[in-house]
């Protein structure tokens, strides 16, 4: 009985932006193989088709709803590399500007909204810290979920501040952007976000000083954080973490062990000019490839990025480089588990063969000394996933 | 009491993350303080997998009392009618949508995509996009012309890319207080309380507008972006500049040309080369003109603008 393979298809899972339904495969209680199919095609790529160039600064955002300014800001410096358009600092400036501010928006909103409601799930009820997490996530009406996520749309006034309103904004433009903030929109922002650190950050999520948790290094610095003080303990973050491993989300998750990131945030005083060879020695986010079998990372070169074909229902050949795509969609999409099952394409790598790309990605690959001295970075979430071995569902959603 | 499910077809989740910025009232606030119980939601609901098909199956039957239904995204019908393309809980959404509609005492179409087709059904259409009750400016639809929910009223249309969370909320908190009957909607089936006024209404850049003193370039700290840039502000029903985006600005005031993007041609042109933030124009006078103002009051209009026009506006307004 125990050997047999119990198949459960789920649809729709949730909370994901987009429509998603997951196939797996549980053996023992475990789940042994997985198929995930995304189940809607808009195409994009076809409507941008012999339209204006700067149709993609209009259209690209609205791929996504929640993070249209990640779109937007390589639409922009897709434009501005191709024509060779040169792009002065304070614009260089306010485009970051925009990507940090949709970024923080999505901390406490993918944190209370999408994640930490799983928490309140009475599968869990048996956990010591069930009570008060139901009593701060629940949803809509637990405190800390509604404190989040009303809290969540200040950092946002921001880029409404330099764009006009958030989502959906087209503000940045070959050369530049459309704005020219004022005193006013200076001083606004800059009080948002200490409002946002006072208010969220370090009374709520975190129980102390930005500063005093960016003295955090290694997971050993982190677990004599949680242990300092009950603030610590306490707080969103630390009872976050808590219960997750009483729960058991440091036993799951187990994922490729590959990572990419192409990196971003260009730097105000190195990208001027734009050009796709200078793009890694000018990001401030740096890019990079970590193999965590080898514990090595290198910088990511464009020219090894391979977008795989083979499970989507495209009729387009396996696997090839993103500039060789031609997005033909196959009309008769069943899912066929052996062959061709999702719309969505999986990324990889030349060399290296698929990889995971996303936040607990990027924080691995800011682990490396792969990175130019003035590159960023951080080395916790490295030691973290290295010390927790592969369980990675606990540190991802750290991340 | 008022139930509300809200789904999404051919969506960016864009409304949603507008909803949830909305303040006074915020998201949290319709359950709390407004009765509305939220039955799912696809970016904050609780269930997944079969759990969400017996929700949907329980407002099919009426053993849920399905209030309000708000959709957010296009009607996805390719490929050739199937609606395969988009699948959603087992079988094509599109299947979902009519029964839900069907079942629902009002229906809420919420943002371009849902409205008239959005983005999505920009030429070629490759998903055969329409919205619930039109395409594009064609009455009809996914429902057709004729469908009325429940309570007597046609899909309540919220457009916008995206809508402003205020426009929701208002309506869901009118609509679960038994108000629907008290709103006006106009001949797109929008609510009259916001889309009777201009995008123009209360922007910053009126005054220029009066003196016809151009944004000849992005980033420029005067001028009204009406005349070079392609702004759809004086053609566009919208309360943009009266009730702010993120409760601070709004895209004209931010040196972004109006899109106009309430309306059923958005994108306008069909994003053809050369229209994209360039006013259209035929011997130097705007192809689109402000609403209800014909060629020769245009032309009459802006001479004398121009005559009148006083030193000031053609120096920085918005300075440091």
């Amino acid at each position: 009985m125990s050997e047999q393979v119990q198949t459960l298809d789920i649809s729709p899972v949730g909370r994901v932006e987009g429509d998603l339904d997951v196939r797996v495969d549980i053996k023992d209680g475990v789940v042994v193989d997985a198929w995930t199919s995304a189940e809607l095609f808009r195409g994009f790529e076809l409507i941008l088709k012999d339209k204006d160039p700067q149709a993609g600064l209009v259209v690209t955002p609205r791929a996504c709803g929640i993070c249209g300014a990640s779109h937007l800001t390589c639409a922009a410096w897709a434009l501005d590399t191709a024509w060779g358009t040169e792009v002065p600092r304070n614009a260089i400036i306010a485009r970051n500007l925009g990507q940090l501010a949709e970024s923080l928006q999505s901390l406490p909103r993918h944190h209370y909204g999408l994640f930490m409601i799983d928490m309140v799930n009475k599968n869990y009820k048996n956990s010591p810290f069930y009570e008060e997490a139901v009593k701060r996530w629940a949803p809509f009406t637990g405190t800390n979920y509604e404190a989040g996520v009303t809290i969540s749309g200040r950092p946002v006034e921001i880029y409404a501040m330099l764009g006009g309103q958030w989502p959906h904004s087209s503000f940045m433009v070959p050369g530049g952007v459309m704005c020219s903030p004022t005193l006013t929109d200076i001083t606004r922002s800059w009080s948002i976000l200490e409002h946002f650190k006072k208010n969220w950050i370090e009374n709520i999520w975190l129980g102390c000083t930005i500063e005093r948790y960016e003295e955090i290094k290694t997971y050993d610095d982190f677990m004599a954080w949680l242990d300092e003080s009950p603030k610590h303990a306490n707080s969103d973050l630390g009872m976050m973490w808590r219960m997750g491993i009483d729960i058991g989300l440091d036993k799951f998750g187990k994922g490729l062990d590959k990572f990419v990131s192409w990196g971003y945030l260009p730097h105000e005083d190195k990208y001027n000019k734009p050009t796709i060879e200078g793009r890694n020695s000018a990001v401030i986010m740096p890019s990079g490839v970590y193999d965590g079998a080898t514990d090595t990372h290198k910088v990511m070169d464009q020219s090894f990025t391979r977008e795989d074909i083979t499970r989507s229902w495209y009729d387009e050949p396996g696997t090839v480089h993103p500039f060789d795509r031609a997005t033909n969609p196959i009309s008769k999409n069943d899912r066929d588990f052996e062959g061709k099952y999702t719309w969505s394409t999986a990324v990889a790598h030349a060399e290296n063969g698929h990889l995971e790309a996303g936040p607990l990605a990027r924080e691995l690959i800011y682990g490396g000394n792969h990175m130019e001295d003035w590159q960023h970075k951080d080395t916790l979430v490295y030691d973290m996933y290295k010390k927790n071995g592969w369980s990675q569902c606990s540190t991802s959603s750290f991340c | 009491m008022a139930n509300l499910l809200w789904l999404q077809g051919g969506a960016c989740s864009g409304n949603t993350m507008s909803f949830l910025n909305a303040e006074e009232p915020s998201a949290c606030d319709l359950v709390t303080d407004f009765g509305i119980n939220i039955l799912w939601q696809p970016s904050l609901g609780m269930e997944l997998g079969d759990d969400v098909k017996k929700i949907l199956e329980n407002c099919v039957s009426g053993e849920t009392k399905l209030d309000i239904f708000v959709f957010e995204g296009s009607v996805v019908n390719a490929p050739n009618g199937t609606g395969e393309w988009n699948r959603f809980a087992g079988r094509p959404m599109k299947e979902w949508v009519k029964e839900l509609c069907d079942s629902a005492d009002i229906v809420v179409a919420l943002g371009d995509c849902a409205t008239w087709g959005g983005i999505p059904a920009t030429a070629p259409n490759p998903s055969e996009s329409v919205g619930l009750q039109f395409l594009k400016r064609a009455n009809g639809g996914f429902l057709g012309a004729d469908f009325v929910a429940k309570s007597g009223l046609p899909v309540i249309n919220i457009p916008g890319c995206p809508a402003h969370p205020d426009w929701v909320t208002q309506i869901l908190v009118a609509v679960a207080t038994g108000n629907a009957g008290s709103l006006k909607l106009d001949e797109f089936q929008r609510p009259k309380t916001f889309f009777q006024s201009f995008t123009q209404t209360g922007c910053t850049r009126n005054m220029h507008f009066a003196y016809k003193v151009s944004t000849t370039e992005f980033g420029q700290r005067k001028g009204c972006l009406f005349y070079d840039l392609g702004c759809r502000g004086p053609m566009t029903h919208s309360p943009c500049n009266r009730i702010l985006w993120n409760r601070v600005s709004s895209k004209t005031r931010a040196g972004m040309p109006c899109l106009g993007c309430t309306e059923p041609e958005f994108p306008f042109f069909d994003l053809a080369p050369g229209t994209v933030f360039k006013t259209q124009t035929v011997m130097g006078v705007p192809k689109d003109l402000p609403s209800g103002v014909d060629k020769k009051g245009y032309i009459k209009l802006t001479g004398a603008a121009k005559a009148a026009m006083p030193a000031w506006a053609e120096e920085d307004i918005f300075v440091i």
